[in-house]
């Protein structure tokens, strides 16, 4: 099976991924963090365009400690700072 | 593994155990009268406030297996095996928060098999149904098995005896009391873990010194050690964690997979007592997952500092128990790891009994009779399969340690079918066009190709162990096969998907009033 693979799959494979390893190599050590870092901010603060409906509905009240996006927001700062510092 | 350990238990340490073990069985009792239906049995009711259901997410998360090899895989590797708490459960936490428990709520599913059956139709229920009930039952005998050896290794019992006490105590609390039980000993449990490994961390960080000094001490250890420190590897690395991998395999495609379709994820979510509660706890959760690494993995490289030479590094938490720790703390520490390993099997147990009411038994009976099941039988039924499933995994768990590939050959299964799946949720959530013949064809595909590539990926990929990368494009396979097949097959009709598709959720007035009548 494994030869069979190593045969038929990963020549045309490699010539699709070998170029992409490559440049995912040659992308600099701060280039790394700042991705990480703008996947982080990305997959989070698109929830600051969420209606208030959506955000409130079923809270035990509508005041900013049961705002989901104030949440987001502080959850996202140490996070942040852990990726920034290591 | 604990085996040092044993000879410096002393009667504190098996006292504090032993009251820990009893006070979890009196919950379940006290939990027990609380449960009058099978909504309550499986969704305790829809009364969870999101606290609780936040502490249970992460408890359940982490068994005693992860405590003991993700501290192993920090010593080995060094801190980017943190990753797969921080990268690999933030941005998924969120996302599954405001676009899956909403819609999960809404849409009144109650398990993801469920809402991908209604979605593409009876052939992908079935294999869904089928992969997550082996993966769970197959946990629940590795982890009673798990449980087994460290009542062996600490209170010199026999491991049958063991098996039976683990099967009898989680499977009481667990059959009276439900998701309630189930939830609420999981936050005692996270309370008791949390303080059991951080008392490690504490008295391990001041023999060595402090941070700084393990930093020191684990750097001057040589070249290899210069990167222990680092969260973001190289893309060209021995280890299995290069940054491009944990970017792209770990947190776009696998933890969403993991927080979206995982049954003890989604079932605790829907036990809240609102739409709000199922948002805030995972928000929650990730809250506190933030902890998780400080006191799983930095005892790993602190083990590293003092026991360089370790030919095991999975013994490095187990080295550090018997070498660090005071009478009384051991006695604490060892309760962190029965409430690790409990939590984790009353929580796959409760999963595995609720996919089988739901996937199998509802629509077995509506088939045959036309009408739903009653609610007292399904309650009858939960607690008869929660007890049938628990004996079943205590009666294979003495067979795990002889067929060890069975569980590893069940674990890569599993995750070959987490990229495709995500792939048909996101879809069947997010386009209407998406049909059963593009699904199914995906699904299949996608698992084919993963398996494939996990079979040839030393040659494909950069790292070691390339699993993150399997994951990866398994998931963009299944996205674009998925898609095109459907364009070529008849579009759904838009009543069968009514209420499951994203845009009729927010833009259908229709389905708007069927899923406000539905939430009353």
């Amino acid at each position: 099976m494994k030869t069979f693979l190593e045969n038929t799959l990963v020549p045309p494979l490699k010539a699709v991924l070998d170029p992409l390893h490559g440049m995912l190599d040659s992308v600099p050590e701060p280039l790394w963090r700042v991705s990480v870092c703008t996947y982080l901010v990305a997959g989070a603060l698109w929830t600051l365009w969420l209606s208030r409906e959506s955000i409130f509905r079923g809270a035990p009240l509508e005041g900013k400690i049961c705002d989901l996006r104030i949440w987001v927001v502080l959850l996202l700062i140490p996070y942040l700072l852990i990726y920034a510092i290591f | 593994m604990l085996l040092a350990a044993e000879s410096a238990l002393t009667s504190i340490d098996v006292a504090i155990l032993v009251f820990y073990l009893v006070a979890v069985l009196a919950l379940g009792i006290v939990f027990s009268r609380y449960v009058k239906s099978s909504g309550d049995f499986f969704l305790a009711g829809k009364s969870l406030p999101f606290w609780a259901i936040g502490m249970s997410v992460v408890v359940s998360d982490i068994g005693a297996i992860d405590m003991v090899a993700g501290a192993g895989s920090a010593y080995r590797y060094g801190l980017a095996q943190a990753n797969f708490d921080w990268l690999g459960s933030v941005p998924a936490m969120i996302f599954v928060a405001f676009i899956f428990v909403p819609f999960y709520w809404r849409s009144g599913v109650s398990t993801l098999p469920e809402f991908l059956g209604k979605r593409y139709g009876p052939v992908v229920r079935f294999f869904q149904s089928i992969i997550w009930l082996g993966f769970l039952i197959s946990m629940l005998a590795v982890m009673i098995w798990s449980s087994a050896v460290f009542l062996n290794e600490i209170l010199n019992l026999n491991t049958y005896a063991g098996i039976w006490i683990t099967v009898a105590l989680v499977g009481f609390y667990t059959v009276l009391g439900g998701l309630t039980a189930v939830v609420l000993t999981d936050v005692i449990q996270m309370v008791i873990m949390f303080v059991g490994t951080a008392g490690l961390l504490f008295l391990t960080l001041n023999r060595i010194g402090g941070v700084d000094a393990l930093v020191e001490t684990v750097q001057a250890r040589g070249p290899e050690f210069a990167e222990h420190f680092k969260l973001l590897l190289p893309s060209s690395t021995d280890s299995p964690y290069p940054w491009s991998g944990i970017l792209f395999g770990l947190g776009i495609v696998l933890s969403t997979a993991y927080f979206s379709s995982n049954q003890a994820v989604i079932q605790r979510v829907l036990g809240a007592r609102s739409e709000w509660h199922a948002k805030a706890s995972l928000l929650f959760a990730a809250f506190l997952k933030l902890l998780v690494p400080v006191l799983v993995i930095l005892p790993g490289l602190a083990a590293l500092a003092l026991y360089p030479e370790l030919e095991n590094p999975d013994g490095a938490v187990p080295r550090l128990v018997a070498d660090v720790l005071p009478p009384g703390v051991m006695g604490l520490v060892f309760a962190a790891f029965a409430a690790a390993l409990m939590s984790s099997v009353d929580s796959y147990l409760n999963s595995a009994t609720t996919i089988i009411v739901s996937d199998a038994y509802r629509p077995l009976y509506r088939l045959h009779t036309g009408a739903s099941p009653t609610d007292r039988s399904c309650l009858i039924l939960g607690r008869v399969l929660t007890v049938l499933l628990i004996v079943a995994a205590g009666v294979i768990a003495p067979v795990i340690e002889n067929f060890e590939t069975i569980y590893s050959a069940m674990q890569t299964l599993f995750s070959l079918f987490q990229g495709p799946t995500l792939a048909l949720l996101l879809l069947g959530i997010f386009s209407r066009r998406t049909n059963a013949v593009g699904a199914v064809v995906g699904l299949i595909t996608g698992f084919l190709l993963a398996l494939c590539l996990n079979v040839v990926g030393d040659s494909l990929f950069p790292s070691a162990d390339p699993f993150l990368f399997v994951a990866f494009w398994a998931f963009v396979w299944s996205l674009v096969v998925t898609s095109v097949v459907s364009r070529f097959a008849k579009a759904p009709d838009p009543e069968s998907i009514r209420g499951l598709v994203w845009g009729s959720i927010e833009h259908d007035p229709a389905t708007q009033k069927l899923l406000r009548d539905r939430l009353k």
